[in-house]
Parts: C-alpha cells; sequence; structure tokens
C-alpha cells in the first residue's frame, strides 16, 4: 500500500538521482532520464551510440548513484558463458578431498554493464538470457536467484560491424528501452572537455540504495491506468504487426514483424514511473506516445522495403504513433 | 461528485449534443421526406404536402432519441472532452477512480481537481462534426428538391413520375431508309438517301434526265419523275430508269428537211394529238417523256410559247440593264440559253 511517505520519498529521490547523474553526465537528458525509467521499472537497458559520447560513463555513474555492486564485462569474440555466469571449479576442503565449488561469475552482481555486448558470440550473449528476464543463473543444473535489484545495461556500438554479432531478437525482447545515445552538442562538447580536464573519474554521489529503489518501483506499480490509456497502449502495441487486426499502414508497408507482449507490459511499467516522474498521479496518452519510441524501436524488424528506401526504425514507429494518436477510436 | 465538478461541462455539452441530435434528426428526417416525395410523385398522388408533415414528425419524433440514446454527455465523456484541455487524462482516470479511497486514489483525484481550477467551461468548444452537417445539407436538399417536384408533378407543370416512367420506357418508333437512285441517262435531284420514321412521309424527289434522254419510269413502276413517298412502313429502294429520246422526240427542234419544224404538237405530223381528258400516265406534268402532249401546260397552253415570250423579255430587260457589265450579261444569257436547251 502506498503512503504519501513513499510519494514524497519518490519525488525526492528521483530529483536527487538525476542531479548525482548530472554531475557525470553533461547533456544527454533524453537518454538519462530513460535509463532511470527503466531501472525504476525493473527493466535492462540497450545504449546505442558511437564510441565516445559517455554509454559507459552513464552507466558507471548510475552504479555510484544507486550504491549497488557493479560489473563490468567487455564482451569479445572469445568470451564464454561461464565467463559470465561463473562455474564450479574442484577446491580441496581442509582434509583434502576435493569437492566442486561455484565460483560466481560477474553476472551476481546488481548492475551489470555489458560493454560492447554485440562482440561475444551468441553463445555468450545468450548467457544473459536467463538473468534478464527471470533473474536466476542455472549453472550445471542449478539455478541461482540474482540479487535484486538486477539489471543489464549494455552497450553497443552501431557503425563498426566487423566481427560483431548481431543480438537475436530474444535476447533484444528482454531489454527494456533500446535508447540512441546522440553526440553532445557544441556547448555540451565544451562541458565536457572543461569537466574531464579536471578529473576522468565519476564524482557522483549515492542518491538511493537498493532498498530504496525497490520501493520507489513498488511505488511507480501503483500509478493507476485508466481503461482507455491501457487500450492505447495495447493498440500501440498491436499496431506494429503488419498482420494484425490493428495494423497500420507504416507496419504493413515496412515491417516484417512486430513487437511482443513485453513491448505492451514495458510500455505501461515504464509510463507509470514517467508519469510518477513528472508529479502526475496517473498515466496519459502521451507519456505512451513518447515512450513508444525507446520501447518498440529495437523489436520490430523492418521489411527489405523500408531498408530499400532507408526507413528506420524510429522513421517508422513515427508513423505508427502519428497513425493511432490521430484515430479518435484508438482513445475510446 | 464528478457529477458536481462537471456541471458547467454537462450543460456545454449537452448543448452540443442537442446540436448534433437535432441535425440526425434532420438526415433522417430529410430521408423519409424525399423518399415519401418520390413515391408521391411516381404514384402521381396529389397530396405532396404530405412529405413535408412525414419530415416534421419524423425530424421532430428521432432527434430525443439520438440525444437521449447517442448524445447525452456522460461522466466520462465530458471528463474525456476536458481532459483534450491539456489535464493529461487526469479526469477520465479520476471518474474510474471514483469510489477508490487508497492513498494513490486520493492523491490522483487532489490532482485532478487542481488541474481542473486551471480550466473553465467556455474553453471545452462546441464541435458538430462536419460529415454530420454534410449529410444534413444533401439530404435536406434532396428532400426539398423532391418535394418540390413532386408538387410540380401534382399542379400539372411537369409530368408525373408515371409519364415519366412511361416516356423513357416507350419503345422507340421504328425507322425505314428511303434510297433513291439514278441509272445511266439522268439523276436524282434530292435526298438521295433518306431516313424516315415509321408513319411519316419522305421528302420529295425528281428523276432527271440528261441532255437527249429521257425518263421512263421508276424500278416499282411509277412513271411520274416526281416522287414524294407518303406514310412510309417500310424500306424503300428505288431505281429511276432513263433512255435515250429518238430524233425529234426531244425538245421539237429536230433538224427535219422540209417544212419549218413546228414547236407545237398538235401540228406535229403524225404525232397522236392528245385526247380530252387524258392525263400523263403517272398523273405529273413537269418533266417525263418528252412527247408532244406533255410540252402542254394545264392541257392547251403550249409551254414552247410561253418560255419563248418569257425569254424575249429576259433578254430584254438584260440589254437595257445598265448596271450589268458585258460579263454579267453574257453569262445571264448564257443561262437562258442553257435552259432553253
Amino acid at each position: 500500500m502506498v503512503t504519501e511517505k513513499d510519494i514524497e520519498q519518490f519525488g525526492k529521490q528521483c530529483a536527487n538521482i538525476f542531479e548525482q547523474v548530472s554531475r557525470d553526465v553533461i547533456g544527454q537528458k533524453e537518454v538519462v532520464e530513460g535509463t532511470i525509467i527503466a531501472m525504476i521499472a525493473g527493466g535492462n537497458v540497450l545504449l546505442e551510440g558511437v564510441p565516445g559520447v559517455g554509454k559507459t560513463r552513464l552507466v558507471r555513474s548510475l552504479g555510484r548513484v544507486f550504491d549497488l555492486p557493479f560489473a563490468r564485462i567487455q564482451f569479445t569474440p572469445d568470451l564464454m558463458p561461464a565467463d559470465v555466469t561463473g562455474t564450479n571449479i574442484i577446491v580441496k576442503d581442509e582434509t583434502g578431498n576435493s569437492t566442486f565449488k561455484f565460483q560466481p561469475g560477474p553476472i551476481f552482481s546488481n548492475i551489470i554493464l555489458a560493454d560492447e555486448i554485440n562482440r561475444a558470440t551468441p553463445k555468450t550473449q545468450s548467457a544473459l538470457l536467463e538473468a534478464m528476464q527471470e533473474h536466476t543463473v542455472t549453472v550445471m543444473g542449478t539455478s541461482r536467484k540474482l540479487a535484486e535489484p538486477f539489471f543489464v545495461l549494455a552497450t553497443q556500438n552501431p557503425i563498426e560491424q566487423d566481427g560483431t554479432y548481431p543480438l537475436p531478437e530474444a535476447q533484444m525482447d528482454r531489454f527494456m528501452f533500446k535508447l540512441i545515445v546522440p553526440d553532445p552538442s557544441l556547448d555540451e562538447l565544451m562541458q565536457i572537455v572543461d569537466m574531464t580536464q579536471k578529473t576522468m573519474a565519476e564524482v557522483a554521489e549515492c542518491a538511493c540504495n537498493g532498498e530504496q529503489l525497490l520501493q520507489m518501483r513498488a511505488t511507480a506499480n501503483q500509478i493507476p491506468v485508466a481503461n482507455e490509456v491501457l487500450r492505447y497502449a495495447m493498440i500501440m502495441t498491436a499496431a506494429t504487426h503488419p498482420d494484425g487486426e490493428c495494423a497500420t499502414e507504416a507496419a504493413k508497408k515496412y515491417i516484417r514483424v512486430g513487437a511482443s507482449p513485453r513491448a505492451g507490459q514495458a510500455l505501461i511499467s515504464a509510463a507509470k514511473v514517467k508519469a510518477l516522474i513528472k508529479g502526475r498521479f496517473n498515466v496519459s496518452f502521451s507519456d505512451i506516445d513518447e515512450l513508444a519510441y525507446p520501447v518498440l524501436r529495437h523489436r520490430i524488424k523492418m521489411n527489405f522495403e523500408a531498408i530499400a528506401e532507408r526507413v528506420t526504425a524510429d522513421d517508422a514507429i513515427k508513423m505508427i504513433v502519428d497513425e493511432v494518436s490521430k484515430n479518435p477510436k484508438n482513445k475510446k | 461528485m464528478a457529477g458536481k465538478l462537471f456541471k458547467e461541462y454537462y450543460a456545454r455539452l449537452a448543448k452540443e449534443g442537442w446540436i448534433k441530435a437535432v441535425l440526425c434528426g434532420l438526415v433522417v428526417g430529410f430521408s423519409v421526406m424525399f423518399v415519401s416525395a418520390t413515391a408521391f410523385w411516381m404514384a402521381d398522388v396529389k397530396q405532396f404536402w404530405l412529405a413535408i408533415v412525414l419530415w416534421a414528425v419524423t425530424a421532430g419524433a428521432t432527434a430525443p432519441i439520438f440525444y437521449y440514446k447517442k448524445f447525452q454527455p456522460t461522466t466520462k465523456a465530458i471528463a474525456k472532452r476536458v481532459d483534450l484541455l491539456g489535464l493529461e487524462e487526469r479526469l477520465l482516470t479520476m471518474t474510474e477512480l471514483e469510489g477508490d479511497s487508497s492513498y494513490i486514489a486520493l492523491r490522483q483525484r487532489e490532482d485532478a481537481m487542481q488541474a481542473l481550477q486551471t480550466v473553465n467551461a467556455k474553453l471545452v468548444k462546441i464541435a458538430v462534426s462536419v460529415p454530420l452537417v454534410i449529410a444534413a445539407s444533401v439530404t435536406a436538399v434532396f428532400g426539398m428538391g423532391m418535394t418540390t417536384v413532386s408538387a410540380l408533378g401534382a399542379a400539372g407543370v411537369i409530368d408525373s413520375g408515371k409519364d415519366w416512367i412511361d416516356n423513357v420506357t416507350a419503345e422507340p418508333a421504328k425507322q425505314y431508309e428511303l434510297t433513291y437512285e439514278a441509272e445511266e441517262g439522268g439523276l436524282i435531284e434530292g435526298d438521295m438517301f433518306q431516313v424516315v420514321t415509321e408513319g411519316e412521309d419522305g421528302m420529295a424527289v425528281m428523276a432527271v434526265p440528261e441532255d437527249e434522254w429521257v425518263f421512263v419510269e421508276w424500278s416499282d413502276g411509277l412513271t411520274d419523275p416526281y416522287r414524294e413517298d407518303l406514310d412510309v412502313k417500310e424500306n424503300i429502294t428505288v431505281t429511276a430508269k432513263f433512255a435515250q429520246a429518238e430524233d425529234g422526240e426531244d425538245e421539237g427542234e429536230g433538224e427535219g428537211e422540209g417544212d419549218e419544224p413546228s414547236d407545237k404538237p398538235g401540228e406535229e405530223p403524225g404525232e397522236p394529238q392528245p385526247e380530252p381528258g387524258d392525263t400523263p400516265s403517272n398523273g405529273t406534268q413537269a418533266g417525263g417523256r418528252q412527247e408532244p402532249n406533255n410540252q402542254v401546260i394545264d392541257g392547251d397552253t403550249y409551254y414552247g410559247d410561253e418560255y419563248d415570250g418569257a425569254l424575249s423579255d429576259a433578254q430584254e430587260g438584260v440589254s437595257q440593264d445598265g448596271d450589268l457589265s458585258e460579263g454579267q450579261a453574257g453569262i445571264v444569257g448564257d443561262y437562258f440559253g442553257g435552259i432553253q436547251n
């Protein structure tokens, strides 16, 4: 049951989190807000951007802000699943008998930075599937629960494709958001250079611990969603399916595979957090419209026509959002 | 509670609802008017004013039905409309949470009420959909137009629908072709190919022989070169037959030896004199076989004399006409010569 204190704390902590992150990350407001929304909502985030735009720094800063155990895994082609999950090793006990002992991998942490995730082989990438969805790891037939809260914040470079393995759809679907990290503006660039001349280390301080983060998630979950808004969010998800009953013209023309039901779940969970961050106690249609981009862009598969016409996932989502939002029947 | 809050908005949206309901009623009314006026016109019923009565009754009866069944604003509908003023679904959620006493619901209500203070009922614009206005206008035009037609039909100014349908569905009259042809030695003066509606008359044609030819007869046996087919009931194709004139038969200007040739048929040696009461074989007196008895007008006037008199008068007139140049006088002289030939 949410209390007045929970609401007050949510507001305070949110403001504190944004303030602390802004000490390390200049600009990138949308990316920062998106990442924080996903973390409060309990989702994983895929950050895509060219090298040097501050992806890794953002994740490291968030690790400090939430005061949670943080592990960085640099994904490379020779990284093995056991390097991520951990493995059983033979150890000798006091009596000299050899026994298996589980040596946890870096995934047994609260915040995982999967740096350049698309450089590892699909086999290793798949080691994250269970952890990202069920927050458990199974090694040698034994399932182990991961500590809560658990997040995977992955980064990838969209330009350099040599020696990379595109993430499979199942993996992509497990990221709540895919956020595009843009190049900084001139003013931001000047501030970045000025700041890093003094120190390269993150300076953000703890604004919220794991327990408080879980409480924030529980508070946000209580935000009511009107039936019309819930239906609208589901229409938005279904509108990405080219053959579905809600198929939009853009989906029919440019999309091969639409978003999964996880997209609908992600839209609503994230919209609740977004509404509360804005100080509103209900989800609005505009929240759904805004969140459609980070939630849907990695979940839709473009067809040949889209590739030929250079229509990006964001272009298609814009068309879908326009079409869905302009149809008054979708808001009834 | 929401009902109290939305009182002002309710009044405004009720007004909008009534406008929409009346427009829908008019659409139905005018549709009924159109159908009934059409039926009256088609059935030649003189009581066209019944269409107007039906319109008034239907529109009056359906407008309240539309309002109470479709356009009467509900709390949720009002909340949605007010939310469009920038309240981001606060009121919609509030109406859904009505009766919920949880803390989050209370906070949401407070938040919604606070947002509601920032707007007022005047900001909600009364909106009527364009298609509805168009539908009402179109049905009005059709309904009133058809009633006018029905009234004009009843007054006898225009045909009733029944007459109109009879005219439209009546079979078109049959048409026949009249073809007039000429064999060697002559030509057809007039329209050689005619299309005539059944029972009507064709235009007159004349079989005109060339020089030194005479008309013999039409292929259907008629001997009058002038013909006009009356009350046509079939296709007609006839050919004018001509024969070469024998010496002395034509024009009476033979070059025989001996006596001065006489133009008068009665003086032609060996030629039979026309008996009193004789008429040309096909009843015509113009043209035809150039026999001496055919050169007589109205039984006793010899046309050669008439022509000669007319010719000399004309020639004299031409010679005395100072306005004519020598060339023009020559052309007129040639023309008279041609006629004489």
